[in-house]
């Protein structure tokens, strides 16, 4: 394995010290200038939708490198004119570059190291897109995936979430939520952090103990991500205050620790129509699952119709 | 082991608001941590539910710690 990764190295320098020496590369600074003085040229994106929605240089004409043999010539029909390829780090232009110049292309270079050292420089990165450009850096993995993008990670920055309980489940859930960039999150929790929480509870600190768990929280997502606004409720939940409160929200997550407020939860989600996302743990077994009758599923009281009488529940 | 299991819960979220793949809805997940092993269970709504069947018998928020005085009772987490 290790054997084969140096070989693919190796290869990789050899072609790109080839590359050099047949001076057809060219660096993010030469392109710039060639930009600046607005010099006949062609600046030529390789990269795929999802990547180019991360940003682009100005002025760039946009084919794909698998589309490139096809499509290059009705779109570039002048072979003269110096062609600048660019990808995200500088390799697959370089390739492009050859099969360019193959075609009779007379002036192929290809940026070396890519859009990425373009933004290292400090260069101007133009964008379509709806979201800022730390946003652009932020979500950069989740804009390369095909189930986000990014019309889904606005669907997150848009979405409310509500979190019953900052403790065991609540917390791991808020930290993800958070750093995915889940736009709104509630956090509903009557407790002050404590000593003996914060072996799991992993959004509170040591400093936290004595404050409460709503406070801690906030300024920990505050922490990892500011684009996330969150609401607190430092209070219990109760049968006169979860209407009122779901119906701000997208969806519930369930963190409690009791049947009484997980009952609760299930009937104050039926009521508003919010899916119910349920976990529990019980020593090392947990289960999870989303009830939501609206949708066609079960819920709570389906599995159970009542909780379960006083004594049963371990302690 | 409630990290694990937050984590569903959060990636739950995440694909309802994403509208992808398919979720828990109608499917209960038992994570047996010592085991190390994941099962889940098709579950389907109960026609005599009290609360999601029609004309059902439970028609608002009650008294939940009233029906089931287990407030001193919590559940272990490790």
């Amino acid at each position: 394995m290790k054997k084969a990764l140096k070989t693919i190295r190796a290869f990789k320098d050899w072609f790109l010290i080839k590359a050099m020496k047949e001076g057809s590369e060219i660096s993010v600074e030469d392109t710039h200038q060639l930009i600046e003085r607005k010099e006949p040229m062609v600046l030529l994106d390789i990269r795929e939708k999802e990547e180019i929605a991360l940003g682009y240089i100005e002025g760039a004409t946009f084919i794909p490198q698998g589309l490139l043999e096809q499509q290059v010539e009705a779109l570039l029909p002048d072979k003269n004119i110096p062609v600048v390829v660019y990808c995200a780090g500088g390799i697959r232009s370089l390739s492009a570059a050859k099969l360019l110049r193959d075609k009779g292309y007379a002036q192929v270079f290809s940026m070396a190291k890519g859009i990425n050292r373009w933004k290292e420089a400090g260069y101007e990165i133009a964008s379509d897109s709806e979201l800022t450009p730390d946003q652009l850096t932020r979500y950069s993995r989740h804009l390369l995936l095909k189930e986000v993008g990014v019309e889904g990670q606005i669907q997150l920055l848009k979405a409310k979430v509500l979190l019953v309980g900052a403790g065991g489940l609540g917390c791991p859930a808020g930290l993800y939520l958070a750093a995915a960039g889940v736009g709104t999150l509630g956090i509903i929790d009557s407790d002050k952090v404590d000593l003996s929480n914060l072996q799991r509870q992993i959004l509170h600190s040591t400093h936290d103990v004595g404050k409460p768990k709503t406070e801690s929280a906030k300024d920990t997502i505050g922490l990892i991500n500011p684009d996330v606004k969150v609401i607190t409720y430092q209070e219990r939940l109760t049968s006169e205050n979860a209407i009122e409160i779901f119906r701000d929200y997208d969806i519930i997550i369930d963190g409690s620790d009791n049947f009484p407020t997980k009952y609760l939860v299930n009937d104050a989600a039926f009521f508003t129509g919010k899916p119910y996302i349920y976990g529990g743990v019980f020593q090392f077994e947990g289960q999870a699952s989303v009830f939501f009758p609206k949708e066609g599923g079960p819920c709570l009281r389906c599995l159970f119709p009542e909780p379960p009488p006083p004594g049963l529940v371990p302690s | 082991m409630p990290g694990q299991v937050g984590l569903i819960q959060a990636t739950e979220a995440i694909k309802l608001i994403l509208k992808k793949g398919k979720s828990l809805i109608g499917q209960f997940l038992m994570y047996h941590s010592l085991d190390t092993e994941f099962k889940t269970f098709q579950i389907r709504k109960n026609p005599f539910c009290p609360l999601c069947k029609e004309d059902p018998q439970i028609k608002g928020l009650g008294d939940y710690h009233e029906v089931c005085r287990v407030n001193s009772a919590r559940q272990a987490t490790v």
